[in-house]
């Protein structure tokens, strides 16, 4: 079952993901990459990471995707008539390189850590740290400086984006 | 068949490599934009695979400071395209090509 669910979820994962980058209409990749993110998100609960993958569905399809639909409708762009670069050499490359990298992740995944590796993978109702509770508390003790760094961040973010966008 | 963490693993390159793709091949600005989501989310899967694997909650919390990162990078990124849409009327990233205008 867990098999089952983890295959339909990769499969549908990648498939949007293979359609954002190539549908025309940007409206259409960006609804694409809402079932990306969520397929995404069920991948993160299937791991156990429950919080993650609330987070996942809240922050990423929620707030980054509704920014991007905003956007979007604010540009009002037409429906590109060529999409991708003119010059020969560098769709070559472009895919020569994206090819070359995927031949040597896939080799780091299955070769690194063994294909059918049956060892030491927990089941997922035998671990505890993707609840609110455990993350909470690593938060909120050992990562603290680095969470108030993280909030600085947005800080700034927000600050610079109004400041750029400011008509002048 | 036992899923385990090349499994997780090799869906995570298969997403971070269409996101480079993007990148590398599509015009449109938002688009690229969008790629750069995919490789941060993939990423993301990664760390949260690993963090199964190893038990440690920190992988978890890695990807919560990656998505608070991402979203930073997606508001000031949009903010930059919407002002070179107005100052040039393109989202184009071949006609992007000069710093001031």
């Amino acid at each position: 079952m867990t098999a089952l669910l983890f295959f339909v979820c990769s499969l549908v994962a990648i498939a949007s993901a293979a359609l954002v980058v190539s549908r025309k209409n940007p409206v259409h990749s960006v609804l694409f990459l809402i079932v990306c993110l969520l397929s995404v998100a069920l991948l993160f609960l299937l791991l156990g990471a429950q919080f993650i993958a609330a987070l996942q569905v809240i922050v990423y399809a929620g707030a980054i995707v509704v920014l991007f639909v905003f956007v979007l409708m604010l540009l009002n762009v037409k429906k590109e008539t060529v999409t991708l670069h003119s010059s020969t050499v560098q769709k070559l490359g472009a895919v020569i390189l994206v090819i070359v990298l995927l031949m040597e992740a896939l080799f780091v995944a299955v070769m690194g850590v063994g294909w059918l590796s049956k060892e030491a993978w927990i089941a997922a109702s035998g671990i505890s740290f993707g609840t609110v509770q455990s993350i909470g508390r690593e938060l909120f003790t050992r990562y603290l400086f680095q969470f108030e760094v993280a909030s600085v961040l947005l800080l700034v973010a927000i600050v610079g984006a109004i400041a750029i966008t400011k008509k002048r | 068949m036992p899923v385990g963490v090349s499994h997780y693993l090799a869906v995570s390159a298969v997403i971070f490599a269409v996101g480079v793709a993007g990148v590398l091949l599509r015009r449109n600005i938002l688009v690229v934009l969008m790629s750069i989501e995919l490789m941060l989310n993939a990423a993301n899967l990664a760390f949260v695979t690993f963090s199964r694997a190893s038990g440690a909650v920190g992988g978890q919390i890695v990807v919560l400071f990656v998505m608070t990162v991402a979203a930073a990078e997606v508001a000031v990124g949009l903010a930059i395209v919407l002002i070179a849409f107005r100052a040039r009327e393109t989202t184009d990233v071949d006609e992007m090509n000069v710093m001031k205008w």
